[in-house]
């Protein structure tokens, strides 16, 4: 096991893109996590409380673990300090995604104590703290989306290489039917049909994105059942889910760990897409295209809702694209 | 030969019939599509009349029949051609699509012939000078347009150098300027080109990483083939050797790998052709899932499937033409 590390780790780690697309990933998925935490209008600690109000020692737990949420939410914390009332120690956004400021709309990126370091959008929503628990429903559909694509590629191509004769030749016209169908116009006319939200997105862009899944693990397996150790297991009496999932299955996972990597860089690039063309994640709900989306209206006004979302879906994509190509490299010794 | 070919046109049967069925159970993904199309997803439940008037609407819309009779319904469509009308402006289905047609087929041709034209050299170079200093700049290059968002980019690139806030070198979009129906024929190839060149930037820069760097494998592969050395041998001029006799052989594959882009081209032709208001079927896809338009959404989905399928068919049977290994590798296969 020490030896796979070795192994595995060492060329991995000795190539600098490669970190920093790790080290990109790891903090994209850490952005995710505590969305909540990074962006909020309450603050960490509250102290030198100067106000008649009863406030929690520390809002921001307080919410994510009490039950009445709209109490705490409506107290503007950031009045109160402004005003000199309160002392408080802020998350690194004190913004919420949701909080609308019709004061500030389209208000250029500024720096400083409560400045929105990525400018206001058309609501004077912050775009920071939007594009920040937008990294939430990204992940969420780049991690679900492969799985169920995975789940789907492994069965069928994995059944179709296994069993092969006619259950092969079967599946094979299935995968090649569904390959007929273009990705992103199939996936419109079921969001049309089904009301888009964040779980319809991830099934049906897991559901449209297994194909390349199933023929590839097709041939692994096609490859892998003519192979001694395969053969040696099955005449010790082995079962067929015995040597699918204990035999060939883990001698196949090279080539699925790479498509993973490239299907989350995929299913993100399509959720935002699918957001900036409207029919993502319903309307309040934060998400990188939806952002990018509003910056078509104002192209001339607002250079930052165009620059910030674009980012952050390119680093992502680039980030995963890298992993997979990196990993590509390491597990197919041959093409190096 | 013409053995594979008649299999292959025969195995079209069960395909057409899959892309049928597939897309009938996807109509019936929404539990009752009247009402909805109707009334609103909520509806007007309580309104006198409205059980009526819904009643009437699912008639029209065969949706009052048996599932296997709007089965065979849709079936009697596809083979005829003829899907209704638009629920929205109540034109013939098959008219806006022939309509929009034209447009993404344009477009997409456009964009593969590009494609081709700029990784063949590329893949080419950097498989002669592999490792090399140019080659890694080549690879990252290609690697970061590959991760480029294209709607981004076409967003800045209108920003840009459309409209004229910076380079007013590009119109913001469309298929042609007006009136220029009235000019002569090279003034009309030009208009067209001025239009077309932003969304065809936009659609053919994140397939040149994918291409030029199969054709840079393909050609490796090739030039430590034997027949190489043995050209060598005789004394052959280098150049020749590479370009004549490895290009060739190399060249091969590309053909089918046309097949794998098709899909994709048709299916990213609705950002591109959204963003820049080209009148396409990715276009009349976008506006028929805003207008709650079934029967033009499903219309679209089985004839880009359709599509699609003859598209695959074609790189296939030209594949089998100029390779004949290959088809009779294919046949033993199955």
């Amino acid at each position: 096991m020490k030896k796979i590390f070795v192994l595995l780790l060492r060329p991995f780690f000795s190539d600098r893109l490669t970190i920093s697309a790790t080290l990109i990933i790891i903090l994209f998925v850490f952005t995710a996590t505590f969305a909540r935490f990074i962006a909020s209008p309450l603050p960490y600690l509250v102290w030198n409380n100067q106000t008649e109000i009863d406030i929690p020692r520390s809002p921001i737990l307080t919410a994510v673990f009490a039950k009445d949420r709209n109490r705490l939410e409506s107290i503007r914390y950031r009045q109160l300090v402004r005003e000199g009332k309160l002392s408080a120690l802020f998350a690194p956004v004190p913004y919420s995604p949701y909080e609308t400021n019709l004061d500030q709309i389209l208000h250029p990126p500024s720096l400083g104590r409560f400045g929105h370091y990525m400018g206001t959008d058309n609501l004077g929503r912050d775009v920071a703290a939007r594009l920040i628990h937008g990294t939430e429903n990204s992940i969420l559909v780049g991690l679900v989306a492969v799985g169920i694509a995975l789940v789907f590629g492994i069965l069928i191509g994995g059944a179709a290489g296994y069993y092969g004769g006619l259950t092969d030749l079967l599946l094979s016209r299935f995968i090649e039917i569904v390959i007929c169908f273009p990705t992103m116009i199939l996936i419109m006319a079921v969001l049309a049909l089904l009301k888009p939200s964040l779980v319809n997105i991830m099934v049906v862009i897991g559901m449209t994105g297994w194909t390349g899944i199933a023929r590839v693990i097709r041939g692994e397996f096609l490859k892998r059942k003519k192979t001694d150790f395969v053969t040696a297991a099955r005449l010790s009496g082995a079962s067929h889910i015995r040597l699918i999932f204990r035999h060939i299955l883990p001698n196949s996972l090279a080539p699925i760990v790479v498509m993973a990597a490239f299907g989350i860089a995929g299913a993100v690039l399509t959720e935002s897409a699918l957001s900036f063309l409207g029919i993502g994640v319903p309307a309040p709900e934060p998400s990188w295209g939806d952002v990018l989306k509003l910056s078509q209206d104002y192209p001339d006004i607002a250079w930052w809702l165009t620059l910030f979302p674009g980012f952050f879906i390119f680093l992502t994509v680039v980030a995963f694209n890298l992993l997979g190509d990196r990993l590509r490299k390491i597990l197919n010794p041959r093409e190096q | 030969m013409s053995r594979y070919v008649r299999n292959r046109l025969l195995w079209m049967i069960p395909t057409l019939i899959g892309i049928v069925t597939i897309t009938f159970f996807l109509t019936k993904l929404r539990p009752d599509p009247v009402a909805q199309m109707a009334l609103g997803p909520e509806g007007l439940k309580d309104t006198s009349g409205a059980e009526q008037y819904l009643e009437e609407l699912r008639r029209h819309h065969g949706y009052d029949k048996p599932i296997w009779q709007q089965y065979f319904i849709m079936w009697k469509n596809v083979l005829t051609l003829n899907f209704s009308t638009s629920r929205v402006d109540h034109r013939p289905v098959m008219e806006k699509i022939l309509e929009a047609l034209p447009y993404t087929l344009g477009l997409n041709l456009i964009t593969i012939f590009i494609v081709y034209l700029i990784s063949i050299p590329l893949g080419i170079y950097s498989a002669l000078h592999d490792a090399s200093r140019a080659d890694q700049i080549i690879t990252c290059i290609l690697y970061i347009l590959y991760s480029l968002p294209g709607f981004w980019v076409a967003l800045l690139l209108l920003k840009y150098f459309a409209g004229g806030d910076y380079f007013d070198l590009f119109p913001l979009g469309g298929w042609r300027s007006d009136g220029a129906e009235q000019l002569p024929w090279h003034l009309q190839v030009a208009d067209l080109l001025h239009h077309l060149f932003l969304p065809i930037v936009v659609s053919v820069y994140g397939s040149f990483a994918f291409l030029s760097r199969f054709i840079k494998s393909s050609f490796m592969e090739a030039l430590k083939a034997d027949y190489i050395r043995t050209a060598k041998a005789k004394g052959l001029n280098s150049r020749r050797v590479v370009y004549v006799h490895a290009m060739r052989n190399s060249m091969i594959p590309l053909v089918t790998l046309m097949a794998g882009l098709l899909p994709s081209l048709f299916g990213g032709s609705v950002i591109i052709e959204k963003i820049f208001s080209i009148p396409g079927l990715g276009k009349l896809a976008y506006d028929s899932v805003y207008a709650n338009d079934d029967t033009v959404i499903i219309a679209e989905v089985i004839i880009a499937a359709v599509l699609t399928m003859v598209g695959i068919l074609l790189a296939d049977l030209a594949y089998a033409k100029v390779d004949p290994r290959i088809s009779f590798d294919k046949d033993e296969a199955h």
